[in-house]
């Protein structure tokens, strides 16, 4: 999917259901007002945008391998800002200064719906744009005292109310009752958005459980789990896809967090699968008191960060990582390690001090039974003998031996978001496919 | 993906009154755009249709035009005449088509019935504006 398609895929799928409302509205008029034309207009395309992000907040599975969720997510804020300012649009065009008492039922049920955006708009703003929220102290403390996740699950079920009462506010408009081809347009749209939405609950509701089998710290900031199916077979994935997890412990919420797989379908972890998280935050910190045995759902598999032409094409591998980074790519030299394909592959992996490395026992024995895997260590947070000291650069790639790799070689990285955007701008610079660069952005 | 935001919400904007623009554009010869209704102080109704005790509705009703009755319908939202159609009507095309054409367009802007008649469809023009009132007497509250 091209870029130019991943930007317009949901503005288009919006325009589609907005088009063809507006042309059957138009249909059945003879004679319209202007500043009723506009109402109408901005009104529909609002609710045509949110019925867009009704669907695609059931992260539909088939779109999220072309595109990618974080791409959708990042569409999602930016559609809902749209909405927002339709809404604004409408509200001010329609504006009589009634209460809402004395307002006809068609503008009560419009303001509902108004009301319950702003709640979903404020949420999303909180919940998503983290990064954001960073930067002002007050609005973090706002976040962690008034906005407490749960809250801001109830908030996001607003949008759904909001849809609700949108459609009975255009249903009672006496005007359009008589238009059917409006009204069936309209109540087919909107009953496959809640239809879809609402398969996709039932899906998450009827997850089978996993079981935590096991748990500890590889370092002191992380943990590794490991879950097992309850009954029935382990989900197949493929090497760095993700997961939500969900869990039904009550020391947890029960939000599902997405994280990469650490291990990989192989002939001896066959029926396990493993996530190395880190501890940085609410849900993360309450892993703490998890104990073994408890149950959750898996959600997913998501991603498409080692397609199997990767696999099949069998050219060399690149994969950097900054820190906790390092999850996905475990998965993929998991998965060749027990392919014993031979293939060449350098992993490079910029982490801040040595006490936040492990699994180097493990990539000493990947090396040993292929001679054609090497791994480069570097700190930037501490100088110690025997390990490179700085960033993940062009310097620091050339130096260990990549200068001819550019050309031949797939790259997938994953890390933080700054070292993210340098290593795009770097496999920019060099030339290397769009088509081989394969990137896990989880700072969103 | 998305480099520029805020020129992003701007291209989706800019496409989004595209396609407005060219579904009025394409309905534009079937329908007809009011630029306003006269504002309520400048609004002066002869004897008696008071908008204020008109519930929101469409309605309609019938007058006796030049070869039997005309039907409208006629839309009230907020005490306010938001779209008049004449949904049924036996008049001679030609002479008539202006005063059906016109005479819904300018009830709906001066969101009253009291306008002038078309010239040469006096009767249409009278029997569309007579039909309309009798639609809103009747919905008088």
């Amino acid at each position: 999917m091209s870029n130019k398609m991943k930007e317009w895929l949901f503005p288009l799928m919006s325009f589609v259901i907005f088009g063809t409302l507006f042309a059957a509205l138009l249909a059945g008029y003879q004679t319209i007002l202007l500043k009723t034309l506009i109402s109408y207009a901005v009104g529909l395309l609002a609710y045509a945008l949110m019925l867009t992000v009704l669907f695609l907040s059931s992260r539909p599975r088939w779109i999220e391998q072309k595109m990618g969720l974080p791409n959708m997510y990042e569409i999602h804020g930016y559609l809902t800002i749209i909405v927002m300012i339709l809404i604004a649009i409408h509200v001010a065009l329609q504006w009589t200064g009634q209460w809402f008492s004395r307002m006809s039922v068609i503008s009560q049920t419009g303001y509902i719906a108004v009301v319950c955006m702003v709640l979903v708009f404020i949420s999303g703003f909180f919940s998503l744009s983290s990064l954001f929220i960073a930067r002002f102290p007050s609005l973090l403390r706002l976040k962690e005292h008034v906005f407490n996740r749960e809250l801001m699950l109830w908030m996001q079920r607003g949008s759904l109310i909001a849809i609700v009462a949108v459609y009975v506010h255009i249903v009672l408009i006496p005007y359009l009752q008589s238009n059917l081809l409006f009204i069936g347009l309209l109540t087919f749209y909107t009953l496959v958005a809640i239809g879809y939405y609402a398969r996709w609950k039932w899906q998450l509701a009827h997850l089978p459980d996993y079981q935590l089998v096991s748990k500890h710290r590889p370092t002191s900031e992380t943990w590794r789990l490991t879950f097992r199916p309850k009954t029935g077979g382990l989900l197949s994935y493929r090497p760095g896809y993700y997961f939500f997890i969900r869990f039904k412990t009550d020391t947890m919420t029960r939000e599902a967090h997405p994280f990469s797989v650490s291990s990989a379908i192989t002939y001896q972890n066959s029926d396990e699968v493993e996530f190395i998280i880190k501890e940085v935050g609410d849900w993360t910190g309450d892993l703490a008191e998890v104990t073994l045995g408890s149950l959750a759902t898996l959600e997913g598999p998501y991603g498409n960060f080692y397609p199997s032409q990767v696999e099949k094409i069998n050219h060399p591998l690149v994969l950097i990582a900054g820190g906790i980074g390092i999850t996905p790519l475990l998965s993929i030299l998991r998965f060749e390690h027990n392919r014993q394909t031979g293939r060449k592959i350098d992993l490079i992996w910029g982490v801040n001090r040595l006490d936040d490395l492990f699994a180097i026992d493990e990539f000493n024995q990947m090396r040993a039974s292929n001679p054609n895997f090497r791994y480069h260590i570097i700190l930037s947070g501490e100088k110690v003998d025997g390990y490179a000291h700085g960033f993940v650069d062009e310097t620091y790639l050339n130096k260990i031996g990549l200068s001819d790799s550019w050309q031949q070689s797939s790259f997938h990285v994953c890390g933080p978001a700054p070292m993210l955007t340098a290593m795009k701008n770097l496999l920019a610079n060099k030339d290397v496919p769009s088509e081989v660069i394969y990137i896990d952005d989880f700072s969103f | 993906m998305v480099k520029y935001k805020i020129r992003y919400i701007l291209k989706v904007f800019s496409a989004s009154i595209l396609l407005t623009s060219f579904i009025v554009l394409v309905f534009s010869p079937r329908i007809e755009v009011a630029l306003q209704s006269m504002p309520d102080e400048q609004r002066q109704s002869e004897e008696g249709i008071q908008l204020s005790e008109v519930a929101d509705g469409t309605y309609e009703a019938s007058a006796e035009g030049h070869n039997g009755p005309i039907t409208v319908s006629v839309q009230v939202v907020n005490h306010h005449i938001t779209a008049v159609r004449v949904v049924d009507h036996s008049e001679s095309e030609g002479i008539a088509d202006q005063a059906i054409d016109q005479i819904p367009i300018a009830i709906l802007s001066a969101d009253d019935t009291n306008i002038d008649a078309v010239s040469g469809a006096t009767v249409t023009s009278n029997a569309i504006k007579t039909a309309v009132e009798n639609a809103l007497y009747e919905a008088t509250e």
